[in-house]
This record gives C-alpha cells, sequence and structure tokens, in this order.
C-alpha cells in the first residue's frame, strides 16, 4: 500500500494506493495479476494500474513489466522535457509511454502469454492527462464535481472480452486537462466496474466519497478494497490508485476544459510522434500509397 | 483507525449471466443397460442432474450467474425450459422418447440461445459465451437437410467463437458423426460417469463466471470421465 503527499504547483495532492489479490485466485492458489506502480519527483506524478488477463498463464509477469515500462517512460520523458526547457505535452508522452510498454511486451518470448491492460496518467506542475487500454478504467471529477469514465467502447459481444497491451488492434482512450479543473483522479482494473459503474457512468455515491476521503486525507485504499471484499462486492483481483487535489467542487470552480478522445493505434503512434513499424515508409520515385508490410503489391 | 466507509453508495448491477443448454437425448436406447454398467444411461442421467445442481450451487459465482435451459429429445424434441439459475431451476423429468431427433434438438437450442441473449441485451444484462452441451448415445435419425443446415450453424458458431459447444457420446455413440456436426472433437464418456461430467460442466461455467479480460477461458481438462 502506497500513501502519498505530493505538491504540484499550487496544488497539494493527496494519494493512496493498494492492490489486493481476488477471492476467486486465493481460492485457486493463481497470484495476483494486477499491478501498479507511480513515480514522484519534481514538478511531475508518474502513475500506472494494470490488470494481467486471467486466461493467460504469464500475465502478472505481463502486467507487472507494462507499469514499470509505462511509468517508467512517462517519468523519464517529462524529466527529459524538463533538462532541455520544453513544456511537456503530457497526452504525446503517454502514447509513447504505452507504445513502450507495448513493444518492450513483444520483447519477451511468452508474450502471447502474458497480455495485460495498461492505465497511465501523467500529472505535471499544471496539467494532467490519463490514458486506458483495455477495460481496466480511470474516473475523473473535475471542479465542478462532474464525474467522466476514461475507457475504450466495449469490444465484442462477451462480459469477458477485450483488448490488451498485446492486441492487434487496441483503442486507446487519452483524457487531458488543466490541473487547475481536477478535484479527484481514480485509477482502477476492472474490479471495481460492477460494484462503481452503471451503463459506464461512474456512481456518485462512490466516487464523490472517495474522492472527498482523499481530499480530508482519510482514505486508506487498502482498507476501502477489504471493506468492499468483506461487502461481498470485489471477486477479482483489485486495484486502486485514487488522488484527490485541493480543489473542493463547486459550481464557481473553473471547469469545461477537459478533453478525451479514442485512438486507433495508427492514431496513437501519430499523436506519439514516432514512425509505426507496420507501415513503409512512401517510396520516393513512385507513387505508391503506403501500407502495411508483409501483403502483395497488386495484380 | 479505518476509514468509515458506510457512506459509501455501489451501483446497483445486474450479475453477467452465462447461459448454458442441455440438450439431452431421451431415445429408446438410453434405456438399456451396456454390458458391466448396473445401470443404464437414463438411470445415470437422472443421478447426474442432481450432481449438477449441487456442483453449481457450491460455488458462489456460478450460482448466481449460469442459467440452465434443458432441451430433452427423442422422436420429438420438447420445448426448451426456461433459463433459470440454480435457486430456481427445476430438474426436468426424463421420459423415453423415442428415436434420436438430434439434429432438429440442436436447431431448438441455437435458436434458444439466441433468443435468450437478445432478452439480455433488451435488459441490458451482459453476458459471456453461452455453453451448448448435447449429450447423446446414438446415430441421429433426423433428415440429411436439417443435419446439413444445423451442422453449417454450429460450425459457424463454433469458428467465430460465439459459443463452446460440447458434444458428448455416450457408450454406444458414433463418436466421428457427433465430431463431424459441427468439427468440435465429440469427447466420449467414460462408462457411466455422468456426475463426474457434470461436476466438469459446473466446473467450467465457474471459471467462465469468474473469468478475465482475454480471448480464452481456460475451462478445466475434461480428466476423469471422457476417454481421451
Amino acid at each position: 500500500m502506497d500513501q502519498l503527499n505530493h505538491r504540484l504547483g499550487d496544488s497539494e495532492l493527496k494519494l493512496s494506493a493498494a492492490t489486493q489479490m481476488g477471492p476467486y485466485h486465493a481460492k485457486m492458489g493463481i497470484p495476483n495479476q494486477d499491478a501498479y506502480d507511480l513515480i514522484s519527483g519534481e514538478g511531475f506524478l508518474s502513475l500506472a494500474v494494470a490488470d494481467g488477463a486471467g486466461s493467460l498463464e504469464r500475465s502478472d509477469e505481463g502486467s507487472e513489466l507494462a507499469v514499470e515500462v509505462g511509468a517508467g517512460m512517462a517519468a523519464d520523458l517529462m524529466l527529459a522535457a524538463d533538462r532541455e526547457g520544453r513544456k511537456p505535452e503530457l497526452p504525446k508522452i503517454l502514447a509513447e509511454a504505452i507504445l513502450e510498454a507495448r513493444s518492450t511486451m513483444f520483447t519477451l518470448n511468452h508474450w502471447r502469454e502474458a497480455g495485460s491492460t495498461l492505465v497511465l496518467a501523467l500529472l505535471s506542475r499544471d496539467a494532467f492527462a490519463v490514458a486506458v487500454l483495455g477495460d481496466s478504467f480511470a474516473v475523473i471529477q473535475d471542479g465542478a464535481g462532474s464525474l467522466s469514465l476514461v475507457q475504450p467502447p466495449s469490444v465484442g459481444e462477451f462480459a469477458n472480452i477485450t483488448k490488451l497491451l498485446t492486441s492487434a488492434d487496441p483503442t486507446v482512450s487519452i483524457s487531458s486537462g488543466p490541473l487547475s479543473e481536477l478535484s479527484g483522479l481514480a485509477l482502477c482494473s476492472d474490479a471495481f466496474e460492477q460494484p462503481t459503474l452503471e451503463n459506464r457512468v461512474p456512481t456518485p455515491g462512490f466516487w464523490s466519497t472517495v474522492f472527498s476521503m482523499g481530499r480530508k486525507g482519510g482514505l486508506k485504499v487498502d482498507e476501502l478494497i477489504s471493506f468492499m471484499d468483506g461487502q461481498g462486492k470485489i471477486e477479482d483481483d483489485a486495484t486502486l490508485i485514487a488522488l484527490a487535489t485541493e480543489l473542493e467542487p463547486s459550481a464557481e470552480a473553473p471547469s469545461g476544459n477537459i478533453e478525451h478522445r479514442d485512438y486507433s493505434l495508427p492514431e496513437l503512434f501519430e499523436l506519439a510522434g514516432v514512425p509505426n513499424p507496420d507501415i513503409e515508409p512512401q517510396p520516393e520515385s513512385t507513387a505508391e500509397a503506403e501500407k502495411p508490410r508483409g501483403l502483395p503489391t497488386g495484380p | 483507525m479505518m476509514e468509515n466507509f458506510g457512506d459509501l453508495e455501489f451501483a446497483q448491477n445486474s450479475d453477467p449471466r452465462i447461459p448454458v443448454v442441455l440438450l439431452l437425448d431421451c431415445s429408446d436406447s438410453m434405456m438399456e443397460k451396456r454390458p458391466g454398467e448396473d445401470r443404464s444411461p437414463f438411470e445415470a442421467l437422472n443421478g447426474g442432474l442432481d450432481t449438477l445442481w449441487s456442483a453449481l450451487h457450491s460455488d458462489p459465482l456460478a450460482k448466481r450467474r449460469a442459467e440452465v435451459s434443458f432441451i430433452t429429445f427423442g422422436s420429438d424434441v420438447s420445448e426448451p425450459t426456461e433459463f433459470k439459475t440454480v435457486d430456481d431451476m427445476v430438474l426436468p423429468a426424463l421420459q423415453p422418447m423415442g428415436v434420436t431427433s438430434l439434429a432438429e434438438a440442436l436447431t431448438v437450442a441455437l435458436d434458444a440461445i439466441e433468443a435468450r441473449k437478445q432478452t439480455y441485451r433488451d435488459n441490458g444484462v451482459q453476458y459471456y459465451r453461452p455453453i451448448l452441451m448435447a449429450i447423446s448415445d446414438g446415430l441421429p435419425t433426423s433428415p440429411k437437410e436439417t443435419i446439413s443446415e444445423v451442422s453449417a450453424r454450429l460450425k459457424d458458431s463454433v469458428e467465430r467463437k460465439k459459443l463452446t459447444f460440447m458434444p458428448i457420446a455416450v457408450e454406444g455413440a458414433d463418436v466421428d458423426v457427433m465430431t463431424s456436426l459441427s468439427g468440435k472433437q465429440a469427447l466420449k464418456l467414460q462408462g457411466m460417469k455422468f456426475d463426474e461430467l457434470f461436476q466438469w460442466l459446473s466446473a467450467s461455467a465457474a471459471a467462465v463466471s469468474a473469468s478475465q479480460p482475454g480471448d480464452a477461458v481456460k475451462a478445466p481438462a475434461p480428466d476423469g470421465w471422457a476417454e481421451l
């Protein structure tokens, strides 16, 4: 469990994070397949949560690697921007971090057995961004107290199907905005979906209360998860990073400038500003259109 | 000091459901005891259904999430029983029913599954990939066209992972014919081990009920009841 107070700009942030193995995994002797990481530095906070696919044998390793690389890459890019005197572009940094985590997974011999989801969040002195791949999710509370979900659209027909970091065509949802409009932020694995979301809408009676507790400094996420487990609300490995700023929600507080967008994989590469290895560069001497590597050139 | 979490309000969501259809051969040949067995397949099947009920009841997630419908068939095909979780489930009273209209029964089962999924969608209930278990001891006596039609539907559903199909061949059945219906290898039941079969089915449903994101659920191995 982690408890952290961290100052960013004019804001004092209070954070609590924990992970707990689910009752089914405990019964079956399966390790906790969730992981989280948090890196705090001068002028930034880098957070990550990942949920390994339950059907894959080494997904606990996958989730550990995903959070380590994701949070670490985001932190490195923030430090680089600071050294170079550049204003960091947080959505771009998160896109690079997700792609780095993805490419690192593919270097594993057993990558097919190590798939996981990934949620990354990055906070700077004046901005924040959060990116979600898979069916883990994030909840944002803005200055007006409104709650919004950050999670890609549902995939396919069945309840237990999602895209993973190693899927061929994942969608990544990214939300970003000024830190001055952030009141609360949570990153969670999908154990929290059934008890705290209804039709993809965060339940105010849960999330507003959790953020309020966090703001007052009394929230211990490990105790929260234990409480939910005791109430029979947790059936799976559960991981939560909950963060509150000093901004008390009110009608007068600044709001309305948080943006949301979904990115396909090619769009994520474009956002990150790194080459997409699946696209061949256009030859200089022909007008041949870009095409994925390996496809025939035509009749 | 533990924070007081009593003020928290939780979302009111239905559990996701896993629809399970059991297709039970009640042809006359199921009444006949096999050499070396003290029970007929019919008697063992009846006992096995009690085991299914107990096994589902003992798993907290499967108890809430698995909804089972029974279809019996012989010369005719019964109306499917309503999809019910174990607490509301009424086990069917099995009766001998003539020959083996397996293809017609599979058609009824596939239609019942589609209707159930639509009901879930209409009511905003999430669901897992349905399970269809077909248990038979004989060659289908269905017309060739009917076999061909339902086989095409089954193959499509299995290939597109719309369905988990479990063909089970009881002693006397032609395993190859049952396999050819969907392309999914039929498993031959060892003797009259229906108890073990239904415990495995319950464990499979429980594994799905507790499953995590991913494209496949690793079901328990069919040890102890299938001839592999």
